[in-house]
């Protein structure tokens, strides 16, 4: 037995030899190709130290960066002094006149051999000669390459076994533009732009507490996306900030993209049609919402902020209510229910009451609308279902093509599809009008995302009532509720504000009282500190919010 | 697990139900209006001897018990043919074709009736819609609750439509071509709300309270309808003692029954001045606000009925004299005075008529006695069919002009 063993082993470690003999040989011919084939994971540029020999350096970089073109580096050599440097950095990501102006001047210029005649210390051109605000040091290649991916220089001195990441980051970024996605009439018309920075920088013009957080996370394996989680310390609930933060960091993904990819990776329900963050792109609602006691999730790269915990009412806010007057708010915000209600289940009702309950019509309209449908070839669950598709169609053209051409379709789709079906006597004009006002109320929701989800929640409830008329409408609305009345975010009940009854949070509901009666913070959330504004009323002014 | 347990649940409650009620709101055939005749109709118009008994043979239907006893006529929109459509409908309607479709079957039970309408409608029958229930005067002395029962009890059937009785052929209100509206079924069911003009018309009369009468035992009044071609008339009433027509009150005492019945939504009062007085002559007087309030006095030598009516008025029109005399304090107090006079007067023989002619309490005092008194009321109510006929009424009116009018 032991025999066996023993020749099985050799065996192997023949076979083991001969296999690598022929790697080797193979190798030779295809050296280079091994080479460029070879991937880098950060993990091991951690354990990948700064040579003290720059060429290593040089070497070892180019070799990480073969494919890639725009890495720059710049050998320097002071004559007198024979001291070698050596500039990396990313074109484009980088700005020019940091690097030129704050870094190269002043080695090549103030280091000249009739400025100082002897060799500098690492520490002195650290200290004394490079003029940039933004300074590290780092011994690893991790840190390294990360740093100069991300836009920043990096500088290694012959001799040294450490490297200097000089902040540069600079690159071409959109101008701050009026919001696209939620206009408004009054208010601040700042937006959310495409850089991290600017957009805490927007928030941070508008916090000037010493209490605001931000907590600056790297999500994604490979694209280390820079995330910045926002929150008032003191204000928010006990554990909230802790439970998201956590729950980014166990978040493993190759890239991120986009906050609304972030967000569907934490939230707790996958297969909701209801979103359960705000998205907005507006700077002073991510504000309003900080102020609450909610936390914004900022990604680098997308231009909309995430807000969580969120519940059913902040779909239908717009930051133009709290820029109006209460009362003409409240109205608006009636609307802006009524417009959800009729959004998701206009057509649904239509369907029902034609088909099971016409006795509910007063008798003219039901006449009227009997006439109308005389002649018509389809049944009224296929037509509206027919127009429905068309009114999807075209909004995704209308939404996909360029904006000149868009226009064109909302016309052509307008007038051949509503005019002439409805002369072609292929819908009834009654249908034509219960669709276009069922998009129109689609419109006026100032959340995206709560507009898709009542276009999602037409089709059950045009299945509905086509089926059971009211009492599947019913039922299915039953369903829905408490569907919605069970989701939860980050412990945040979604109908929280409505549902166990507290005055509080119903001052900013459907209905909006007056900003002086708001004296505190939505309960629902939990805040440390409740307290919002202190009551003034003599003196009638504003305290500050807190 | 539990979930799916509730899903299930949830499927059984939908597929269970069914989509049994599930119907295109084209695909049914509306009725609008029905009309109840006794069961030999007349020839119809100057159709040609063929047509009329191919008529006749479809109006034949063979029942399971007994002798047809009426004849049922429902009234069917042709829609496509009608004047005021929307514009986009399809085709214009034709002027000149007949817009309505009027079947006529003979039988016994209304829903045995109904049902053989399914055999030559296209379009089951429908009668969430109806507008009028219109009674031959013949069928109504013999009763109504027999011919009404399925109108109480199908669901289809809404409370709130109105009967009407006619002393002609019922089918012939059906048969009316309207000027302006397109279905006379829809026209007859739109005249009651006039009852704000003119107390002529009796405006309650609907289904629900046709039941509620019969099923408390108290009289009540029922619209007098007449047409002509293109004409329909709602004024005046029919009186009903139990379920049973008893006879026709007219238009001027109709008015006194809704003053008496504190139902006058509006109207009119006309008085005559005395000649003394800036030259007599007319003075019509609109009623703007009108109450009356009805109290029994009981008394050993038998009920009295105090009735208290308050009317606010304002002059609409004055035949003789100066329009300065309008204005005159004095001038008003006589014409109140006139009116007081004479509307108690009026109420009075009102009262006193339907006593003696029909001995039908259509001013319902017995539920005021019931209210008033509900201990003596149990003792006396076998007998108040008599003791009605003895109420002995005490009419005070009260009249008050608010405005005179604008002179240009």
């Amino acid at each position: 037995m032991a025999t066996m063993r023993k020749i099985e082993l050799y065996l192997y470690n023949v076979g083991n030899d001969c296999m690598r003999l022929i790697d080797k040989i193979k190798g030779v011919f295809r050296k280079k190709a091994v080479e460029k084939d070879k991937l880098f994971q950060y993990e091991e540029f951690k354990e990948r130290y700064v040579s003290k020999s720059l060429k290593e350096n040089r070497d070892y970089l180019q070799q990480v960066f073969t494919h890639t073109k725009d890495i720059i580096i710049r050998n320097i050599t002071i004559r007198a002094t024979k001291q070698n440097l050596m500039i990396v950095f990313v074109d484009g990501m980088v700005d020019r006149n940091v690097v030129n102006e704050h870094l190269i001047k002043p080695i090549l210029i103030d280091m000249a051999p009739e400025n100082y005649g002897r060799r500098l210390s690492f520490e002195e051109i650290r200290d004394s000669f490079i003029s940039a605000a933004e300074i590290k040091e780092a011994e690893t290649f991790d840190e390294l390459v990360l740093q100069l991916l991300s836009g920043d220089t990096l500088l290694f001195l012959e001799g040294q076994n450490r490297g200097l990441i000089i902040g540069s980051k600079g690159w071409e970024s959109r101008g701050i533009s009026e919001p696209t996605t939620e206009a408004n009439v009054q208010g601040p018309k700042d937006c959310f732009v495409e850089t991290l920075q600017n957009n805490i920088t927007s928030i941070r013009r508008r916090i000037r507490d010493p209490n605001l957080a931000i907590e600056m996370l790297k999500v994604g394996r490979r694209s280390k996306t820079d995330v910045a989680v926002v929150y008032l310390k003191g204000v928010i609930m006990d554990g909230l900030a802790q439970s998201v933060i956590e729950k980014i960091k166990k978040v493993d993904v190759d890239s991120l993209l986009d906050s609304s990819q972030l967000e569907y990776l934490i939230e707790e329900r996958k297969w909701t049609i209801f979103p359960q963050s705000v998205n907005t792109e507006r700077p002073d609602k991510a504000c309003a919402a900080i102020f609450e006691g909610r936390i914004a999730i900022l990604v680098d790269g997308s231009p909309f902020a995430v807000l969580v915990p969120s519940t059913f009412s902040m779909y239908l806010d717009a930051s133009d209510d709290y820029y109006t007057r209460p009362l003409v708010a409240s109205l608006v915000r009636f609307t802006r229910y009524f417009c959800y209600f009729l959004s998701a289940s206009l057509p649904g009702l239509y369907v029902a009451i034609t088909n099971f309950h016409p006795g509910m019509l007063p008798p003219r309209l039901a006449l009227a609308i009997t006439t109308t449908r005389v002649a018509l070839p389809f049944p009224t669950f296929v037509e509206v279902f027919i127009m429905e598709s068309v009114i999807e169609i075209m909004q995704e053209a209308g939404l996909r093509l360029p904006q000149a051409i868009g226009q064109t379709v909302s016309i052509v789709g307008g007038i051949v599809i509503g005019q002439a079906a409805v002369q072609a006597g292929l819908v009834s004009p009654i249908v034509t009008i219960i669709v276009a006002l069922t998009a129109i109320a689609s419109f006026t929701l100032p959340n995206y995302n709560a507009n898709l989800t009542t276009r999602t929640l037409r089709i059950p409830f045009i299945i509905a009532g086509s089926t059971f008329g009211f009492f599947g409408i019913v039922m299915l609305a039953l369903a829905i509720l408490s569907h919605m009345s069970a989701i939860e975010t980050f412990g945040v009940g979604y109908f929280e504000d409505f549902s166990p009854y507290r005055l509080r949070d119903l001052k900013d509901t459907m209905v909006k009282v007056p900003a002086s009666l708001m004296k505190d913070r939505p309960e629902l959330l939990k805040p440390q500190d409740t307290v919002r504004q202190v009551n003034n009323k003599s003196s009638g002014e504003n305290q500050d919010e807190k | 697990m539990k979930n799916k347990k509730l899903i299930l649940l949830l499927m059984a409650v939908y597929f269970l139900t069914g989509c049994w009620d599930n119907q295109e709101i084209q695909e049914r055939g509306y009725v609008l209006g029905i009309a109840i005749d006794k069961a030999s109709p007349l020839p119809k118009g100057q159709e040609s001897m063929d047509e009329y008994l191919s008529e006749r043979d479809m109006e034949e239907m063979p029942v399971q018990k007994g002798q047809p006893k009426y004849s049922y006529t429902i009234q069917v929109p042709i829609l496509a043919n009608a004047r005021n459509q929307p514009s986009g409908a399809g085709s214009g309607g034709g002027s000149g074709e007949e817009v309505t479709w009027d079947l006529t079957i003979r039988g016994n039970s209304f829903m045995e009736v109904n049902r053989e309408f399914s055999t030559r409608l296209d379009y089951p029958p429908y009668y969430e819609h109806l507008q009028a229930i219109i009674i031959n005067e013949d069928v109504a002395k013999e009763g109504l609750s027999q011919i009404l029962d399925m109108f109480f009890r199908d669901h289809e059937m809404r409370r709130r439509t109105r009967i009407f009785i006619t002393p002609h052929e019922a089918k012939y209100i059906l048969d009316v071509q309207p000027r302006i509206s397109d279905f006379p079924s829809v026209y007859l069911g739109r005249l009651p709300m006039n009852a704000e003009k003119t107390s002529r018309i009796l405006h309650v009369t609907d289904l629900g309270e046709v039941s509620k009468s019969i099923h408390t035992k108290t009289d009540f009044v029922l619209p007098r309808v007449t047409s002509s071609k293109d004409e329909i008339k709602d004024a005046g009433s029919a009186v009903f003692k139990g379920d049973k027509m008893v006879g026709w009150l007219g238009e001027i005492d109709t008015i006194s029954l809704k003053w008496i019945r504190d139902s006058v939504k509006g109207g009119l009062v006309v008085v005559n001045m005395p000649e003394d007085k800036e030259g007599g002559g007319l003075v019509s007087l609109e009623v703007i606000k009108a109450k009356t309030k009805v109290t029994p006095i009981i008394e050993d030598d038998g009920i009295k009925m105090k009735i208290d009516a308050e009317a606010t008025l304002n002059m609409s029109e004055k035949f003789q004299g100066h329009h300065d005399v309008a204005l005159d304090k004095s001038f008003i107090e006589v014409v109140e005075k006139k009116v007081e006079v004479d509307m108690k007067r009026r109420m009075t023989s009102t009262i006193k008529y339907v006593q003696k002619e029909f001995g039908a309490d259509i001013f319902h005092f017995n539920r005021i006695m019931r209210k008033y008194d509900p201990r003596y009321w149990a003792e006396i109510e076998g007998n108040w069919e008599e003791l009605f006929k003895q109420v002995e009424p005490i009419v005070n009116f009260k009249a008050e002009i608010k405005q005179i009018g604008t002179m240009k």
